[in-house]
């Protein structure tokens, strides 16, 4: 069972681990050159000009002040200003959150339901020519970066074939499944490590769950196979991938943010991207602090999910 | 006596493992009566559990049967069919196994574990299978079944664990239980509680019984014949109290004397197969071999009410 | 007295806040020289008993006295030489040996660790060693997943007694071997300690064992030591009913009795015992002399 001591630790180790992300997403910014005033006004603007503009900004503090004004408002639930539109970064967010959020968890879907049949079948079936070719394919998915993988899908699937639109968005709120089918290709190309890892652990699991006792025990029963499958091979086989699969969310939030840009999809990761350029500090900050609190709660997720689903340690 | 209930003819079965062959079983042949109990006794190795998966048509994809029958009730079971033999097993000839922990599902309760024999194999509705399964708990030696229905596996303890297992096997009434080293794992405590409750079982339901081990300490007392095993081959077949007065194959005294004393001094047996070929499997061991020893390997001779693979008993 | 152990008691906290008193204030002399079995059933807290008393693992009360000393107390350096003095083979001789090293490094690694032979001797101390235990030189050079299972307890024998300890705990050396095996493995255990005059805490479920190979044996139960006593004296009378339990099971007869459960008060042995006084389910018995014998029971006591 799950203690609440075990659940305090954890949730503090999150608040810690969440506290060094402040640090390093406030000062990585400001070590890169250049900075808002520069941006906004160009390289070739006058020094008064610059220092005018850095007053009203608020970067011509010294760098601890700064960070500590930002921790404080923080604390209060405010996550400052965008520099250049002037609009709070919590609207930001709550505008671009649900997008991202939309296109992980379909990633996700894709990679449930591709891998867990694709790696029973390669396992069951293991030896035939079947199972190496499949074995070879989620190999590839591995291997390629997940943004060259999309721009091939733009071009077979949206160029050649027309199957797909290959940019244009639809928002989910104006027709959901033209929403699901402009993200699918997108979707498909995040998803494509995370099938490649979890077929590879869904068959090396089924393996090792078909060759245990409790299997032959199973058959020696005269239980049909079907149940056997089920309910001893996979239930028993789907604990570590499920696992598995909840850490690949926090995996897929880094690559929407490549994805995103390349399929143009108005979600969290264009908006960092484009702020970063612009040294738009307290948006990519505040980005990048919830890009780290959602990767640390999905590993937080999985080991709970572990937890539940093993009677073992659920019942220590 | 009765008719045999089951007989295995001259089996063999081997595995392939790169880079060679391994023999498992050479020539086998067992025969158990209608309502008897047989005790198969060798070493790690001799192809005792082999011979039980055999039976069950359970032996894994590397394995082929290269010759033999094995008959229940005069049925080939090498001859049925998958779906045929699923309606055998468990049904009519039933397993246990020797770790109980790994035997049962970590992901199912004892209850989902019983359930689905009655609802699936004998199909029980629910109420019906809920009551059947708190008997045969009842039956295995679990007196309170209800403590122990909602637990998971690993919650139990080693003797418990299998009596559960015993329980999953005698749920559908076979006619003959396979037991292999139902006690190896057990503590000395566990190992006689569950032997007695073995005997019991099969007197009163007049269950069949093979019971495997590796020491005649657990056979004896259970079993009307024993039938020792040795590299995949029999080597001697006895009734149970002949065996223990008078072995005769060197082995079998081998085991005998481990049997009796605690301390045995004497030549170091080694696992895997002996290096000579064609002769005697025993011949490096055996104190006292022959010259024929070395050049063929014995048949089974007739001697004392059994049999004994021997060119000392040749007659 | 080589050993003594005085109010042992390890504490394990669960997950979910409980706690299982794995052992629970155990007193317990080994003398020179002497061989010791300590029986129980699985489970019963034999093996951390064993871990205790060699400070494999830290007790949550009590002492262990190695030689005069405090073990309990020892850390560093001064407990890293008394440990080549004590030593231990495990039940499962498949976990129990580093897949990725030879016999020869399996063995020679204590001697090396602790610099105890120079390093031209190493090899010649590793041959005599699997010698004794009845292995020819031509095992130097393989690896544990080519041996068999007696053969790999015999190399882990052979690399217990490689640093000369005065103190060896055997815990179910035999269990997971065949009978034939066993035995064997067994007389090299006696032969073993009686030429090197090894003292011998010999542990095992199967009384029958403990009694071949032991002068002296202590039955522990569910953490508790409940009956201490010579070989011969506690098979021809024994006093606790569990020991009673145990030289029947040992000889074949036993009813197939219920497993039984945890109890929180009172004698733990009472919900399988056939003598419980009302005064079992209250007060739990303490081992205390009785002609001479050590016993925790009620019905003996009174």
């Amino acid at each position: 069972m799950v203690s609440a001591r075990y659940l305090a630790k954890r949730l503090g180790s999150i608040a810690l681990t969440v506290f060094f992300i402040t640090l390093i997403a406030f000062f990585v910014v400001r070590v890169l050159p250049g900075d808002p005033a520069v941006a906004l006004l160009g390289e070739d603007a006058s020094p008064q000009e610059l220092a005018a503009w850095r007053k009203k900004l608020g970067v011509d503090k010294p760098l601890m002040q700064q960070y500590v004004d930002w921790l404080r408002s923080l604390v209060r639930g405010d996550l400052g200003k965008s520099v250049f539109t002037g609009k709070p970064v919590i609207e930001l967010l709550a505008t671009r959150l649900p997008l991202t959020a939309l296109l992980t968890i379909y990633a996700m879907a894709l990679a449930i339901a591709i891998s867990i049949p694709l790696g029973t079948l390669i396992a069951i079936r293991r030896g035939t020519w079947l199972a190496v070719a499949l074995s070879s394919i989620s190999l590839i998915g591995v291997s390629i970066p997940n943004f060259w993988l999309g721009i091939v899908l733009i071009m077979v699937f949206s160029v050649l074939l027309r199957l797909f639109p290959a940019y244009g968005f639809v928002s989910p709120l104006e027709n959901p499944l033209r929403c699901l089918a402009s993200l699918f290709l997108p979707a498909l190309a995040l998803a494509s490590y995370a099938i490649g890892v979890l077929t590879r652990q869904v068959y090396s699991s089924v393996l090792e769950a078909l060759s245990q006792d409790f299997v032959v025990a199973a058959r020696s029963r005269g239980l049909p196979e079907r149940v056997v499958l089920v309910r001893y091979v996979l239930r028993n086989a789907l604990i570590p991938a499920v696992t598995m699969a909840a850490i690949l969310v926090g995996y897929f939030l880094g690559g929407s943010i490549l994805i995103e840009t390349v399929f143009a999809i108005p979600g969290m990761g264009t908006m960092l991207l484009k702020s970063a350029l612009s040294r738009d500090y307290y948006v990519v900050q505040g980005f990048v602090l919830v890009y780290a609190l959602l990767f640390a709660l999905s590993n937080f997720a999985s080991d709970l999910l572990y937890t539940w689903l093993n009677p073992k340690v659920r019942y220590g | 006596m009765g008719s045999r209930i089951l007989s295995v003819e001259s089996l063999s079965v081997k595995y392939r493992a790169n880079p060679r062959e391994i023999h498992a079983l050479r020539d086998v042949s067992i025969g158990l009566e209608r309502g008897s109990s047989l005790g198969v006794v060798g070493g790690s190795g001799s192809g005792k559990t082999t011979l039980c998966l055999s039976v069950m048509r359970l032996l894994p994809k590397n394995a082929v049967v290269e010759s033999g029958r094995i008959l229940l009730d005069g049925v080939d079971l090498l001859s049925l069919s998958e779906e045929e033999m699923r309606s055998v097993r468990g049904k009519r000839v039933s397993m246990i196994f020797q770790n109980p922990h790994t035997s049962l599902n970590p992901t199912a309760t004892v209850e989902q574990h019983l359930l689905e024999v009655y609802e699936l194999k004998l199909g029980m509705g629910a109420g019906e299978a809920r009551q059947s399964a708190r008997e045969v708990l009842r039956e295995a030696g679990i007196d309170h079944p209800q403590d122990v229905l909602s637990k998971y596996p690993h919650q139990l303890s080693g003797g418990l664990a299998q009596r559960v297992l015993i329980a999953l096997a005698i749920a559908q009434s076979p006619e003959v239980l396979i037991a292999d080293e139902p006690t190896s794992a057990l503590d000395a405590v566990a190992t006689s509680r569950i032997t007695s409750l073995l005997k019991k079982l099969c007197d009163r339901r007049g269950m069949s019984l093979v019971m495997v081990s590796h020491d005649l300490r657990t056979v004896l007392g259970l079993v009307d014949e024993v039938v020792v095993m040795l590299f995949g081959q029999v080597v001697e077949r006895a009734p149970a109290d002949r065996l223990l007065k008078r072995p005769l194959h060197p082995y079998t005294k081998l085991l005998v004397s481990a049997y009796r004393d605690v301390f045995w001094r004497g030549v170091v047996i080694r696992n895997g197969l002996p290096s000579n070929r064609g002769g005697c499997v025993f011949l490096e061991s055996c104190p006292h071999p022959l010259d024929v020893c070395r050049e063929a390997s014995p048949p089974l001779f007739e001697a004392g009410c059994g049999a004994v693979r021997c060119f000392a008993y040749a007659r | 007295m080589l050993v003594e152990a005085r109010g042992l008691t390890k504490w394990y906290r669960l997950g979910g806040g409980g706690v299982v008193r794995a052992v629970d204030g155990v007193d317990l002399g080994i003398a020179r020289g002497e061989c010791l079995g300590l029986v129980g059933e699985s489970g019963c807290g034999k093996t951390t008993l064993a871990l205790l008393l060699l400070k494999l693992v830290k007790p949550t009360k009590g002492s262990v006295f190695f030689d005069g000393v405090e073990l309990t107390k020892l850390s560093g350096r001064r407990l890293r030489r008394l440990r080549k003095r004590m030593q231990i083979v495990f039940q499962d001789p498949y976990s129990s040996l580093n897949p990725w090293m030879s016999v020869e490094q399996l063995i020679s690694e204590p001697m090396r660790v602790h610099k105890l032979v120079h390093k031209e001797e190493i090899r010649d101390r590793v041959v005599e060693l699997l010698e004794s235990v009845g292995l020819s030189d031509e095992y130097l050079s393989k690896y544990p997943h080519q041996l068999s299972g007696g053969e790999r307890q015999r190399v882990a024998i052979a690399r217990a007694l490689s640093t000369n300890p005065e103190f060896l705990v055997a815990d179910e050396p035999v269990s997971n071997l065949d009978s034939v095996m066993r035995a064997q493995l067994l007389s090299l255990i006696d032969d073993l300690r009686r030429e090197r005059g090894v003292t011998l805490l010999f542990i095992t479920h199967d009384l029958i064992l403990a009694r071949a190979l032991c002068s002296r044996i202590a039955v522990m139960y569910r953490g508790k030591l409940v009956e201490v006593c010579e070989t011969e004296e506690l098979f021809e009378k024994p006093l606790h009913p569990y020991t009673n339990e145990l030289i029947n099971s040992a000889k074949g007869v036993c009813e197939p009795a219920a497993e039984s459960e945890v109890v929180e008060r009172g004698c733990r042995y009472r919900p399988r015992c056939p003598h419980a006084l009302r005064i079992c389910e209250e007060i739990e018995p303490t081992l205390s002399e009785v002609d001479g014998r050590m016993v925790a029971c009620h019905a003996v006591l009174t």
